[in-house]
């Protein structure tokens, strides 16, 4: 990419679009899916063994906080349908040195996603670990080095499982987005008719109520949990990051965040709420792999046939998840480069497949890297540490991320009110801005609120988050310092950028026609009341 | 094929919750009447969701 010699980014570099539009409404809601709702079959008993009979408004804290982080990437994702999702969010608000700290802290998110989701989807594929290996089970296949518990067998299948997503979207988002929808279907069904079969046969309200009087967790365990639960929300961020790839993103991603919002919110509330009123919290210990085939397998009639079921959706879905992780974290990178917030190297699509194949392996390794350390990582006796590590890095990225984005709708309204918001969070002030007329958003500054709150418990709580997280946002600032300096552009200026011809370009390739022409009235009224300013 | 989805579970919910208020189990009977609301409006959120 060649710089004019004024640093001045002409409008078609920064909305440079690669990338083809191929995403559907389906599709776009599948990537979605694909990384929040596999988080009940990770998190559910993590959060339960931490939150106890509280697990529920564990969730459900989680789940509000959610919602409106929701209702914010529905109104900036359809408003500037571009690859970069939060990180280009903030680029907008706030500037090039914000961006960075916002992409990199959801890039570390989404490595984490590719990591745990894979260990966990091998977690319930080690369900039918017995039925090969005449009744042994994964932690049998363990070395005991030191007071590291090293379950092999299960490292090599990660591993192998993450190979293959890389491959896989090396190939193309085709593929991908195709085997996201048949298979999130499937699993939607299926937590349908888990979460009917096990209300109706099983489930007992008066050990919920018992559970929420008289099992109640200490104030650090209920945080704990419900910053666990907050984590694996990050679906938002994916929708926005192929938004550069979906069809009318401006009609389909404030429709797919809001029905993905409560969908999940309903499925993850259902569960948790199930699994109080079924099984005690502490029989959730040794099943942190495989919660939701525990649930199964104690509804009676079709528990035998259910459990298995469960856990082959299980290994299903959370390996879609992973797989969202790694389209996400490319399509972020590749942002980010075009950016130049990373070197360009990461921008480079592939000619044959029309991917951001670099960036794909680069964090792809980077994940990679992640389960080897998690799995060598000392635990307790007779179970690895893998997925509590792994869960407990999780949060940091994503809290990070989601401050500052926050931060950027606010700023964004005052800055660019021209761009046209075909969704806008609810609950608006008017006021009026240097001439302009202006909508706060009110219910922006309670998500802003409760993002912070749980950013504070990451920090409070997360023993290998608050030394992870911070420092490779440091590592990514030193990279970013020394790409910069090669190539003689400012570290903490933002460089000035044409976006009025850059959104004029993105509507246009997203033939959102209706937006355009309301774009261009817009500008053109603010021109014809402030001669001399743009 | 979702909102029908999620409306056929939020309706199983409700006359689920329904049954367990007939039989004076007020907790549950709310906890399930609160997820099939939920499920409707999810549903809601979908319809016709077939574009």
């Amino acid at each position: 990419m060649q710089i004019p010699p004024d640093g001045h980014r002409p409008g078609e570099i920064v909305a440079g679009s690669e990338l083809r539009r191929d995403v559907t409404v389906w599709g776009s809601y599948m990537w979605g899916y694909a990384a929040v709702g596999a988080d009940i079959y990770t998190a559910l008993g993590i959060i339960t063994l931490a939150a106890l009979g509280l697990a529920p408004l564990a969730f459900l804290a989680a789940g509000v906080v959610f919602a409106l982080v929701g209702l914010c990437y529905a109104e900036l994702a359809s408003s500037y349908p571009l690859a970069g999702g939060g990180q280009y969010f903030t680029l907008r608000g706030l500037g090039d040195f914000s961006g960075l700290i916002a992409g990199a802290a959801l890039v570390l998110d989404y490595t984490i996603d590719i990591s745990l989701f894979t260990v966990v989807a091998f977690g319930y594929f080690n369900y039918f670990l017995p039925w090969f290996t005449f009744g042994h089970h994964a932690i049998d296949f363990t070395l005991n080095l030191g007071q590291i518990h090293l379950a092999w067998l299960w490292l090599l299948e990660s591993v192998a499982g993450i190979l293959l997503l890389i491959w896989l979207n090396v190939r193309g988002i085709k593929v991908s987005t195709n085997f996201n929808e048949v298979i999130g279907t499937i699993a939607i069904v299926a937590q349908t008719v888990i979460v009917l079969a096990g209300f109706a046969l099983v489930w007992k309200p008066e050990i919920v109520s018992h559970e929420f009087l008289f099992d109640r967790p200490s104030l650090s365990d209920f945080a704990f949990g419900s910053s666990l639960a907050i984590i694996a929300f990050v679906g938002l961020e994916t929708i926005s990051q192929v938004a550069q790839e979906t069809r009318r993103p401006a009609t389909i991603i404030p429709r797919t965040s809001i029905g993905l919002v409560l969908s999940v919110l309903l499925f993850a509330m259902a569960f948790s709420v199930l699994a109080i009123g079924l099984v005690h919290p502490t029989e959730f210990r040794g099943h942190e792999g495989d919660p939701v085939a525990l649930i199964a397998s104690r509804i009676p009639i079709i528990g035998i046939v259910a459990a298995p079921l469960t856990a082959a959706i299980g290994a299903l879905i959370v390996f879609i998840s992973a797989n969202s992780g790694v389209v996400s974290s490319s399509r972020l990178s590749y942002s980010m480069a075009q950016f130049d917030l990373l070197p360009t190297w990461f921008a480079k699509v592939s000619r044959k497949f029309q991917t951001p194949a670099r960036a794909v392996i680069v964090f792809g390794g980077v994940a990679l890297l992640q389960t080897v350390f998690a799995f060598f990582t000392p635990g307790p006796a007779g179970k690895t540490a893998a997925i509590d590590v792994l869960a407990d890095l999780y949060a940091f990225g994503a809290t990070t991320g989601y401050l500052l984005v926050f931060i950027s709708l606010f700023v964004l309204r005052f800055k660019d009110p021209f761009t046209p918001r075909p969704y806008k969070m609810p609950l608006n002030i008017r006021i009026t801005y240097k001439g302009n007329q202006v909508w706060f958003p009110v219910l922006g500054v309670l998500g802003f609120l409760g993002v912070l709150f749980f950013l504070v418990m990451v920090v409070l709580t997360h023993q290998y988050a608050r030394i992870v997280g911070p420092l490779w946002v440091l590592a990514a600032i030193g990279l970013f310092a020394m790409y910069r300096r090669k190539r003689g552009l400012p570290i903490f200026k933002t460089l000035p950028r044409d976006w009025v011809t850059a959104t004029r370009r993105v509507l246009l390739e997203a033939e959102e026609f209706q937006s355009l022409e309301e774009y261009d009235a817009a500008l053109q009224e603010h021109r014809e009341r402030s001669p001399g300013q743009e | 094929m979702r909102g029908r989805i999620l409306a056929a579970e939020g309706g199983v919910l409700a006359v689920l919750g329904v049954t367990f208020m007939i039989t004076g189990r007020f907790v549950g009977a709310a906890l399930l009447i609160g997820l099939s609301l939920l499920a409707a409006t999810s549903a809601w959120a979908f319809w016709p969701g077939e574009h």
